[in-house]
């Protein structure tokens, strides 16, 4: 991910500096800021059909996509300008386009992280892969700068496409090995949060809060302002330097020294800046360094003034801004921060360019302000920023009280940092104090920061009642060289608690320097319970510290630990919890060796062992676990962890999955559930093995193949299938529901004459109960059938709109029922509507007749007919009833077809005819 | 004893079931268990734990509150159906007055079969949805009924 980020600011940095050159020398500054206001409105219209489309589409597919588009755009563009077309709009498309290509790229790149990292590694890992970035932009300016006057800017694009190619690579890399699973994970919880969210508008939740409308208008007046400056910059270098070539190596130039020096801002000041002066003064480095540099450029507008205002605008705003804005919106809820900051970032950044972009209109073409003059208008913003900052101040200080008070902050945010001195000491008062819940969300929030001034409240919550508290509290403490609390860590080991034990056990290693010594001590210790907590310390430490594998032979520690407390039966409980640990330990460290132990884990009697071994399995991705994994998609408490650890496979699972779906020998239960499996994996493979299985005559099989293949379009409603597989299968129901029908009319027509009449809510059924099940056993399959077109018509369709027809068509209300089956007239192919609208039009088995006749050459079967028809569908249900039937009837026509179904192999089918058999035969 | 194709018809009679498919009774029937009481033996005790239904193959069930009888259960009749659905203890005493056959259909077997099969899940709530609108329309009518003159 590092080189990812890299590669492509690295291209940013290259087209960047082109496309201010290039637009400068063919268009001229006089038409810069109408450039911001054209780049404003564009971005605002693509990002918003950007984030309409990308959630239909599978994330992988769509960054892959966007990368080509974005190749195949610079390719274009480098024939055009070697070409030397010299159309006017071209610089402005140009101008647009690297905008949208610096928001885009970057925004999926951030998209990307989200899947591959958890939130935890997210936390510990977004800083060096930001630093990715900062080191891609310092390469990409430099390059420019060396590249420009030798190649020609024009060429330079090649190199972009180069980095995006090898980015390309990097992604379906990335995708392959870690993203997957996370994107599965996450798409059904964010369907779940989108729902909720819908409920309320982000822009009501930023106008409603005083907190982010302070923080909107922050952003929006820094993106205001960084326009005047851009302007300035911009026409001050294209007024001096003359020569594309040299203008493009210029800004290269002068764009990778700002990201240096707001690296080393970032690494030497920041964090010591928000320690000792709090986020709020923090935030007034930036207005203060652009004042600087727009008084310079007011009195002398020289390259060295405009390089200034250029510089100390651009630097702090990546360094010391970005971290104070960052800190800003913490206590904001995760769920409503996850709503303003898209807005802030990508609504209030677009408005805030295009009214810079009029504002220099007014001051320039109206006011007649020169380049220096504009300064003064940037002074008085500085002004209003400063303000904004200090109505700020109160307002962040009570919501962050409020977010601890509620426990509102996301902890497992990347950008939370407790440097600010001023809230330090708020959540110090905290920990003082009885409230479990609060203690925990504050150790939570601390758990990165290293601060001497916590470390005296840690050592009170070592004796702190609650043992997860005690426990987390050790577990900070080890950071802490200056505290030594190593005295009540050797009474920990010996507490109630296991994991108190185990975190007291990891602190004496650390503490010691030679965990590995220390570690055997309690390894070789008496007690089965602080053995226990060593294996576990030991098992935690392999996965943070690679390297003690090489000193540990962990397998065996496992295994002897395990045999050992399987002969005590008083650490049955103990046993479990252990086992729960190790089968996430395999998980997280995977390595091979571990692998059989796994499988030991996944044939365990304990669900909640079985849990954290499925899951592990699915993170292993191996096929070694797969034939156990298929055998726990029958057990109801783990089907769903099974299943996504089988998805996990992807293409390289679908052989052993689709030999447990043929095979009749597997349990009906697990065959029913692996199509739904197989559409997880949602590949294009996976659709065309289900497609495989749309013939299949088991109509439940074929029933669960038709939802998985629902799942997929409801997941990715973009995916086009197949029409011509799916309309065969539409008109294979058909003709199971015709067929059914012509069998439904006769028996109605044979139990008419009878007297009996049973009622059964809006359905009257005519002679016997036997004949009754028969009769409402067909109808429900018929149901099936029509359910099962409909199905397949979403897949050709708009999902959601077949199926309100469908609710339409099965509600009891007449019109709803006749709009419905108009709207399905307009809409499906004449091929199709001759089939599906007498099926939808009718209220009778009779009516249905004529239609059958004509469609598939259906007749009215003679009594014989259609009962041996039912004995020999493939639909065991229909046979049960049509058996049942039978030996109501008594008579002995049928005695062979039955006799044969005695030792059918299902259980039911055998049962009831064995049943029919001895009532026929009178026994 | 019943066969499956059986315990369906007469799990079709069953009220709760009534928006269940026949198929899907057929799963039901696979989980219940056909018991036989001896007259006057007590088949669960007011403040039990509620843990099963039963339908009356054959027989009668006399169903107490506090000694006093609320209802005699004939062939046909289900008793103790909010078992499946809640945890409260038993409000009232099932005995036997007669030697009985009943089926037995256990709530732990019948929730794992509400999560394997969707269509019995629908079909009860349907029904229990049903029986809630005709609650409340009857509390509408009888509230109409005071208030007017």
């Amino acid at each position: 991910m590092f080189s990812y980020i890299f590669l492509i600011i690295a291209s940013l940095l290259i087209v960047k500096p082109i496309r201010n050159s290039y637009f400068l020398t063919e268009i001229g500054i006089g038409k810069l800021p109408l450039m911001f206001v054209l780049v404003a409105a564009s971005s605002g219209a693509v990002v918003y059909l950007y984030a309409k489309f990308s959630r239909k589409i599978r994330l992988n597919h769509l960054i892959f996509f966007t990368t080509i588009i974005f190749i195949v755009t610079l390719l274009s563009f480098w024939g055009i300008f070697k070409l030397e077309f010299s159309g006017k709009w071209l610089p402005y498309v140009f101008y647009i386009w690297v905008s949208l290509f610096g928001v885009i790229s970057t925004t999926q790149f951030w998209l990307l992280a989200n899947y591959v990292f958890t939130a935890r590694e997210a936390k510990r890992l977004y800083g060096i892969i930001g630093a990715g970035g900062v080191a891609g932009g310092i390469f990409g300016g430099y390059l420019t700068n060396f590249l420009a006057p030798v190649l020609k800017s024009v060429n330079l694009l090649f190199i972009c496409v180069f980095f995006l190619l090898c980015a390309l690579f990097i992604l379906v890399v990335v995708w392959r090995k870690s993203a997957g699973y996370g994107y599965r994970e996450r798409m059904s919880a964010q369907k779940r949060v989108t729902q909720s969210e819908a409920a309320d508008n982000p822009f009501h939740l930023i106008l409603k809060s005083r907190h982010l409308r302070l923080l909107a208008f922050l952003v929006g007046i820094g993106v205001l302002v960084a326009n005047l400056v851009d302007y300035q910059y911009s026409a001050v270098a294209s007024k001096i330097i003359h020569d594309p070539n040299e203008l493009t190596a210029f800004f290269g130039f002068w764009l990778s020294n700002l990201s240096i020096v707001s690296l080393i801002i970032q690494i030497l000041l920041t964090g010591r800046i928000l320690k000792s002066l709090g986020v709020i003064k923090s935030l007034f480095f930036l207005p203060l360094g652009i004042l600087v540099g727009a008084v310079a450029v007011l009195f002398n507008p020289a390259l060295w003034s405009a390089v200034l205002i250029k510089v100390s605008e651009g630097s702090f705003k990546q360094s010391i801004n970005k971290a104070g804005i960052e800190l800003l919106i913490m206590p904001v809820p995760a769920l409503v921060k996850n709503q303003a900051k898209s807005i802030i970032d990508i609504f209030v950044d677009n408005l805030a360019t295009g009214i810079g972009g009029l504002l220099l209109i007014v001051l320039i073409s109206l006011a007649g302000f020169a380049v220096g003059e504009i300064s003064i208008a940037v002074i008085f913003l500085l002004a209003v920023w400063g303000y904004i900052i200090i109505r700020m101040r109160d307002e962040y200080v009570n919501s962050f009280r409020k977010a601890i008070d509620k426990r509102t902050i996301d902890i497992d945010d990347q950008s939370v940092n407790l440097n600010d001195a001023s809230l330090l000491d708020s959540i110090l008062e905290n920990l003082k104090g009885d409230n479990d819940r609060q203690i925990l969300h504050i150790l939570d929030l601390i758990e990165n920061v290293t601060d001497d001034r916590i470390a005296p409240y840690l050592q009170n919550l070592i004796d702190y009642p609650s043992p997860e508290i005690r426990a987390r509290a050790l577990r900070i403490l080890t950071r802490y060289e200056k505290t030594d609390v190593r005295e009540s860590a050797e009474k920990l080991t010996e507490d109630k608690n296991q994991e108190v034990k185990i975190e007291a056990i990891r602190y004496l290693c650390i503490k010691s320097g030679y965990i590995p010594s220390t570690l055997e001590t309690y390894l070789a210790s008496q007690d089965p319970h602080i053995r226990a907590a060593a294996v576990m310390c030991a098992a935690r430490e392999m996965k943070d510290n690679p390297e003690m594998g090489s000193q540990f032979d962990m397998t065996s520690i496992l295994r002897d630990f395990l045999e050992s407390v399987a002969k005590e039966t008083d650490f049955l409980h103990l046993r479990k919890s252990l086992k729960i640990n190790i089968a996430e330990f395999i998980g997280t460290i995977k390595k091979v060796e571990f692998n059989h132990l796994l499988k030991e884990l996944l044939e365990d009697d304990s669900i909640d062992v079985l849990k954290a071994a499925i899951k592990s399995a699915g993170e292993l991705k191996s096929r070694e676990f797969s034939g156990l994994l298929i055998s726990h998609l029958k057990t109801r408490e783990v089907a769903v962890y099974a299943r996504e650890a089988l998805a996990e496979h992807g293409d390289d699972g679908l052989e052993i999955l689709v030999e447990h779906f043929q095979n009749p020998s597997v349990e009906m239960k697990i065959r029913q559930r692996i199509p739904k499996v197989i559409a997880l994996i949602g590949s294009k493979r996976a659709i065309a093995t289900l497609y495989e299985f749309l013939t299949l005559k088991d109509q439940q099989l074929r029933y669960q193949v038709i939802r998985a293949l629902n799942l997929i379009r409801g997941n990715y409603p973009m995916m086009k299938f197949n029409q011509k597989v799916l309309e065969k299968a539409i008109l294979t129901q058909i003709e199971i529901y015709y067929r059914l029908n012509s069998i439904l009319y006769m028996l109605n027509q044979k139990a008419f004459r009878s007297s009996t009449i049973i009622v059964m809510g809006t359905r009257r059924y005519y002679g016997s109960r036997a004949r009754r099940l028969l009769v409402q056993a067909i109808q429900e399959k018929m149901d099936r059938a029509q359910e099962i077109v409909f199905r397949l018509l979403g897949l050709i369709y708009d999902a959601r709109d077949i199926y309100n027809a469908f609710l339409g068509i099965t509600s009891s209300q007449q019109s709803l029922r006749a709009n419905s089956v108009e709207f399905i007239d307009n809409i499906i192919s004449a091929g199709l509507k001759k089939y599906i609208i007498p099926m939808l039009d009718s209220f009778s088995a009779e009516s249905l007749v004529v239609p059958g006749e004509k469609l598939f050459r259906f007749q009215i079967p003679a009594e014989n007919h259609g009962i041996n028809s039912l004995l020999n569908d493939p639909d065991n249900w229909l046979k049960i009833c049509t058996l049942y039937f039978i030996s109501e009837m008594k008579k002995d026509t049928y005695v062979d077809a039955i006799d044969e179904l005695r030792n059918n192999i299902d259980p039911i089918v055998a049962e009831t005819a064995e049943y029919a058999f001895k009532r026929i035969e009178g026994r | 004893m019943l066969t499956t194709i059986e315990k369906v018809i007469f799990l079709q009679d069953v009220d709760i079931f009534e928006y269940t498919s026949t198929e899907d009774l057929s799963h039901i029937a696979a989980i219940t268990t056909e018991i036989e009481v001896k007259r006057n033996n007590i088949i669960y005790n007011e403040g039990d734990i509620s843990d099963a239904m039963y339908m009356i193959i054959d027989g009668a069930v006399s169903l107490r509150r506090e000694g006093i009888e609320i209802m005699e259960g004939k062939v046909k009749d289900v008793f103790g159906t909010w078992a499946l659905f809640d945890d409260e203890p038993r409000v009232v005493t099932a005995t036997a007055v007669e030697d009985c056959r009943l089926l037995r259909i256990l709530k732990e077997d019948f929730i794992e079969l509400l999560g394997d099969h969707v269509g019995i899940t629908q079909g009860v709530l349907k029904k229990m949805v049903k029986r809630l609108r005709g609650l409340v329309g009857r509390v509408g009518k009888e509230a109409d009924s005071r208030n007017s003159p």
